[in-house]
C-alpha cells in the first residue's frame, strides 16, 4: 500500500516536519502571532451577565484548558469565540476579522468545534457521523474525493475507530461514540480546534489518549482550546490554563502559575494541597487529608 | 398492510448496506406498479387487465366504456401516488428540521394551517381554485414557524407535538366556525375532505398535483442529500460548517409548499408523513438522501393502497383513505413513541 501523505496526520510525527503534517492548513505564517483573539467580550441571557468584558488570545501551537467552576461561562464563551452566540460587546476576531462576518462555511474551514452533546440519531453510521467533519469542504458537486477520504481515514486512525465505520451510533458505548465525534472534528482538519469537554464520557485511558491528540494537534501547529473540567489532566496536558470564575477571568499562564492553592481557594471556595507532580499539579481537599 | 408487509420484509432479509436502497427503492417500485395496475382494475365495475393494458397503449383505440371508467380512475390514482410521496417528503423534512421521529404535517398543525386558510379563502373571499392552494402554502407556512416558535423554548421532543396537536384543534374549530355558517351540504362535503378523502378527485387536481409535484419532488430529493449536518444537532451542525437555522427554515418551507396542493386537492392526509418515514429509516438507514427517495415511495403506496382498499373491500360503503391511514397510524404512532430510546 503506498504511503499516504496524509499518514503524517499520526501522532508519532515529530513535530519538525510541520510543512508536511499540516498539508492544507491556511496558515498565513504569522507564527506567534494570535490567530483567535478575544476583545472586551460581554455577554449575558436576559440580564444576566455570564461574561463581563473578557479579552484573551490564542496563539498556534498552543494547547490552552479553560477551567472554572460550573456556570463560570466556559462553555459561553466557547460558544461566542466559535460563532454560535453573538456576544453583547467586544468582539471575538480571527486573524483580525470578526468571527461573526464569516459565513459559517468559511468559518469551519479555519475553526472546527466539537460540541458537549450528542444528538446525532442511533441510526447514523460513524463513516457518515465522522465524513459529515468534511461539510465545509465539499461542494455541490465535489463531494467524498480522496483528499477527503484520506482526510476522514487519517481522523478516524487517530481516534483509532476505523474498525467502527460500519456501526451504527446507537450500537456505540459513550466512550467510543465520543471518540467517533472528536473524529470528525479531525477530519474537518481546521487550524483551530475548540473542544467543549471533550473527555466526557470517556474512561481513563481514552481521557489521556484524547487528550494527548489534543496536545500533539497542537505541537503540530494548530491552536487548541478545551474546556475541561479536571484540574490534573489540564495541568497535564495542556500549555496554558486560563482559570475563570463569575465570568471572568482569575488567572491566565503556565498550569504550575494559574494552580495554585490560592486561586483554587478563591475560585471554587476550598482549601486543598498542592502537590507538583512533574508539569502536572495535583490538588487535594485539605477537608480530606486531615 | 401493505407498508406492513415491506417492513417485514426488511427485517427478514439481510443485504449489505450499501445495496439497501437500491433494492428496497426498485422492490418499491414493483409494488408501486401492481398496486396502480390493482387500483386501474378495481371499484364497483371490475375491468379485465387485458382492458387496462389496451387502454394504457398509446395509438390504440380502445373499448369507450373502458376509457371512460379509466378517465374516472386515473386521475385518483395519479392523485394517491403523488400526494402520498409529497406528505410523505413533507413528514420526512420536518422529523429532520424537528430532530423528533413524531413530526408529521398533520400532527405538528400545518395540515391545518393549509385548510384554514383555503377553507377561508373559498368560503369567505370566493377565492378561485388556483390561488387557494398559494393560500394554503401561506397558510401551512405560517402554522410550522408559529408551532416551531412555541415549541422553542420546550426542550423535550413531546412538547412539540402537543404544541402542534394544539394550534392544530385551534384551527380545526376555526373551520369548523366558517363551515357552520355554509349549511348542512357544504358541511358534509367538507367533512369528507377535511378526512382525506380522493372521492371527489378531478383530472384538474391530478395535473395541479403533477405540476407541482413535478418541481417540488426532485427538489425534496436535491434538499435531502444536504440536509444530514442538522441530525448532529444545530450547534454540532453550526460547527462543521452548515447553517442550520437557514436550512431549517428553507426546509420548513419547503415542507409546507409540499404539503399545500394536496390539502388543496384531497384534504389532510394525518400520519402518513409519519408513518412513511418511519418504515423507511427501518428500511434504509438514517442517511437523509436515501430516505427521502424510500419515503415518497412509500407514502405513495400508502396513499393509494389505503385508497384502492377503501374504495372497493368495504362495498356499498366507500372509506375515506384518510380515515384508513389514521387507524395504522395511530397504531404505529403508539409503536415508534414506545420504541424510541430515550437519547443518551
Amino acid at each position: 500500500m503506498p504511503v499516504r501523505r496524509e499518514a503524517s496526520w499520526r501522532p508519532s510525527r515529530p513535530r519538525s516536519d510541520r510543512a508536511d503534517v499540516l498539508p492544507d492548513m491556511t496558515s498565513d505564517g504569522k507564527q506567534g502571532g494570535e490567530v483567535l483573539s478575544v476583545n472586551e467580550l460581554s455577554f449575558g441571557y436576559g440580564g444576566n451577565a455570564v461574561l463581563e468584558a473578557l479579552s484573551l488570545g490564542f496563539r498556534p501551537g498552543e494547547f490552552v484548558a479553560i477551567v472554572g467552576p460550573n456556570g463560570c461561562g466556559k462553555s459561553t464563551l466557547l460558544k461566542i469565540m466559535a460563532g454560535l452566540l453573538k456576544p453583547a460587546h467586544g468582539s471575538v476576531l480571527l486573524d483580525n476579522q470578526p468571527v461573526g462576518s464569516l459565513s459559517r462555511k468559511k468559518l469551519a474551514l479555519h475553526m472546527a468545534m466539537l460540541a458537549q452533546s450528542n444528538e446525532a440519531p442511533d441510526g447514523m453510521l460513524v463513516a457518515d457521523l465522522v465524513g459529515m467533519g468534511r461539510y465545509a469542504h465539499e461542494g455541490w458537486l465535489s463531494r467524498g474525493t480522496s483528499r477527503d477520504r484520506a482526510h476522514i481515514d487519517a481522523a478516524m486512525r487517530i481516534m483509532e475507530v476505523a474498525d467502527l465505520a460500519e456501526r451504527r451510533v446507537g450500537e456505540l458505548s459513550g466512550g467510543q461514540l465520543q471518540r467517533c465525534r472528536m473524529a470528525m472534528a479531525l477530519a474537518q482538519n481546521a487550524r483551530i480546534l475548540l473542544l467543549d469537554e471533550p473527555t466526557n464520557h470517556l474512561d481513563l485511558k481514552y481521557q489521556y489518549s484524547l487528550l494527548d491528540i489534543a496536545r500533539r494537534q497542537a505541537a503540530g501547529g494548530r491552536s487548541v482550546v478545551a474546556v475541561l473540567h479536571d484540574l490534573t489532566l489540564a495541568s497535564l496536558y495542556a500549555d496554558r490554563i486560563i482559570l475563570m470564575s463569575g465570568g471572568t477571568v482569575v488567572a491566565d499562564g503556565a498550569p504550575v502559575d494559574v494552580l495554585t492553592p490560592a486561586h483554587i481557594s478563591a475560585v471554587y471556595g476550598i482549601a486543598t494541597a498542592a502537590m507538583p507532580f512533574g508539569r502536572a499539579v495535583v490538588h487535594l481537599p485539605e477537608s480530606a487529608l486531615e | 398492510m401493505r407498508g406492513e408487509i415491506t417492513l417485514r420484509l426488511g427485517r427478514a432479509v439481510h443485504l449489505p448496506i450499501r445495496l439497501r436502497p437500491a433494492a428496497v427503492i426498485s422492490s418499491l417500485f414493483v409494488l408501486l406498479l401492481a398496486t396502480s395496475i390493482a387500483g386501474l382494475q378495481f371499484g364497483s365495475t371490475a375491468i379485465a387487465l387485458a382492458d387496462i393494458l389496451h387502454w394504457l397503449f398509446p395509438f390504440k383505440a380502445s373499448d369507450p366504456e373502458t376509457g371512460s371508467i379509466m378517465g374516472l380512475r386515473w386521475p385518483r390514482i395519479v392523485a394517491a401516488l403523488l400526494g402520498g410521496a409529497m406528505v410523505a417528503a413533507s413528514g420526512h423534512l420536518l422529523q429532520i428540521v424537528a430532530r423528533n421521529g413524531l413530526a408529521d404535517p398533520g400532527l405538528l398543525g400545518i395540515s391545518q394551517g393549509s385548510m384554514a386558510a383555503i377553507v377561508i379563502g373559498a368560503a369567505v373571499f370566493g377565492l378561485a381554485p388556483s390561488m387557494l392552494v398559494w393560500l394554503g402554502l401561506a397558510g401551512g407556512f405560517a402554522t410550522a414557524i408559529l408551532v416551531m416558535t412555541l415549541a422553542y423554548r420546550l426542550t423535550s421532543s413531546s412538547g412539540l407535538i402537543l404544541v402542534g396537536l394544539a394550534v392544530g384543534i385551534v384551527l380545526i374549530a376555526a373551520i369548523e366556525i366558517v363551515m357552520v355558517q355554509g349549511g348542512i351540504l357544504q358541511f358534509a362535503r367538507w367533512l369528507s375532505w377535511s378526512h382525506g378523502s380522493l372521492t371527489a378527485v378531478s383530472a384538474s387536481n391530478a395535473a395541479m398535483l403533477i405540476l407541482w409535484g413535478s418541481f417540488l419532488l426532485p427538489v425534496s430529493l436535491i434538499a435531502s442529500s444536504k440536509v444530514m449536518p442538522l441530525l448532529l444537532g444545530h450547534e454540532q451542525a453550526a460547527g462543521i460548517g452548515a447553517s442550520p437555522r437557514k436550512l431549517s427554515l428553507l426546509l420548513t418551507l419547503l415542507a409546507a409548499m409540499l404539503v399545500a396542493p394536496v390539502v388543496a386537492a384531497i384534504g389532510p392526509i394525518s400520519f402518513l408523513g409519519l408513518i412513511a418515514a418511519h418504515i423507511a429509516r427501518r428500511l434504509v438507514g438514517e442517511r437523509p438522501g436515501e430516505v427521502m427517495p424510500v419515503t415518497m415511495l412509500v407514502g405513495a403506496l400508502i396513499l393509494l393502497a389505503a385508497d384502492t382498499a377503501g374504495r372497493t373491500l368495504f362495498l356499498p360503503v366507500v372509506v375515506p383513505a384518510g380515515i384508513l391511514i389514521s387507524i395504522a397510524g395511530v397504531l404505529i404512532f403508539l409503536a415508534a413513541a414506545r420504541l424510541a430510546r430515550p437519547r443518551r
